[in-house]
């Protein structure tokens, strides 16, 4: 049996260094984090969702972690895993409950939207608040697996073999995955890519 | 002169192109065929700049997130905590966890003695004792703190931490096997 920090008795001191660690690591990739869950879910509620709960689930299999592979790749991993828990639970649930979604109207549609962070790039401020709604759209419509392989591929810039480690698929599918991705993306940007 | 290709077979590699993963063969008759071939010319730019766009695309500050999302982990680790804490042993009962604490104070010790060769800045300055034998969570703190620190000087000397990390796990669940026993 593997030992987890929830479920053992320990003394208080002992599971607030752990914690402490735990946060530690969080807090240096943060961004990183971030970025990651803001583009899998589209919208700041949602991201600090899937963080919160991804946090827990990181949390509880933090001493299994061997620093064989980055920590904020292993994190990327459980964040992804989350997500699609996630929105299977909230499927369900819409499921279960399709009458009242019928009557209450699609309030689904109506999430907060932010302008981006444009930095100081003038160039950026000028035209990329709009784009980077549009992508993060474009990004919304694909299927959850295609999306988490052409952020980290595409966006993180990881490779094939990082990627397939991260989402414990084989290479073979990131591959035609990520190829996939792109021209469903390719397709629903076509206003903006195509001369 | 150009080699025959059809233009399915180009648009088919332009993925590979563009991750640099196709050989150079096929990467020489594709840029060929870009030149000569205006519609996959147009598919190769609309490609490009789908990648451009992405990767130009910004999120939201993320920092005033953190804070919160900090917050409620700890929430959500404190309530777990106590929904699932046990009922403190009795002092009677230590007899039992007495043999198993002993190997495990001594893993902890060799382990500490091996942070401290390697990365004496690093160590942090242990806490006041709370009980007569570290705790199973003490010792695993201890292994994760080293699994961290060693994670920098692994890139200089990764047979050295291989064989520390097996090492000091493998003896640790040894002996706590040992103890159990
Ligand atoms: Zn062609």
């Amino acid at each position: 049996m593997k030992w987890t920090p929830f479920h053992k008795s320990r003394t208080d001191t002992s599971e607030h260094a752990w914690r402490e660690t735990y946060e530690a690591q969080i807090v240096q990739c943060w961004e990183a984090l971030w970025r990651y869950a803001y583009r899998m879910t589209g919208n700041r509620d949602d991201a600090e969702d899937l963080l919160s709960e991804a946090l827990v689930e990181g949390f509880r299999s933090f001493s299994q972690f061997r620093g064989d592979t980055r920590f904020v790749s292993w994190m990327y991993r459980i964040m992804t895993t989350t997500r699609i828990d996630m929105v299977r639970r909230a499927r369900r649930r819409q499921a279960e409950s399709l009458d009242a979604a019928l009557s209450a109207g699609s309030g689904e549609e109506v999430k907060t939207r932010e302008i981006a962070d444009t930095g100081s790039d003038p160039v950026a401020l000028l035209i990329e608040p709009m784009l980077s709604e549009e992508v993060q759209d474009a990004l919304n419509a694909l299927p959850e697996e295609f999306r988490a392989v052409v952020i980290l591929a595409d966006i993180e810039q990881m490779d094939y073999a990082d990627v397939s480690r991260v989402l414990d698929v084989p290479v073979g599918t990131v591959r035609s995955r990520l190829h996939r991705g792109r021209a469903l993306l390719r397709r629903s940007l076509a206003q903006y890519v195509e001369r | 002169m150009t080699k025959r290709v059809s233009c399915a077979d180009v648009q088919a590699w332009m993925n590979d192109f563009m991750d640099g993963v196709l050989n150079a063969d096929q990467a020489v008759t594709l840029t060929e065929h870009l030149h000569a071939c205006q519609t996959c010319r147009r598919e190769w730019e609309a490609l490009e700049a789908t990648q451009n766009l992405l990767r130009a695309a910004r999120v939201p500050d993320g920092q005033s997130s953190r804070v919160s999302v900090l917050a409620r982990f700890r929430q959500r680790v404190a309530d777990t905590t106590l929904e699932r804490a046990p009922v403190r042993r009795h002092s009677g009962r230590r007899s039992v966890a007495a043999p198993l604490g002993l190997a495990t104070a001594a893993a902890a010790l060799g382990l500490a003695g091996l942070l401290f060769l390697l990365q004496p800045a690093l160590v942090p300055p242990a806490s006041p004792p709370t009980d007569a034998w570290p705790s199973h969570g003490e010792v695993n703190r201890l292994l994760t703190l080293h699994a961290i620190h060693s994670a920098d000087i692994s890139a200089d000397t990764p047979e050295l931490h291989r064989f520390v990390l097996a090492d000091a796990s493998s003896s640790a669940e040894g002996e706590s096997e040992e103890g159990g026993l």
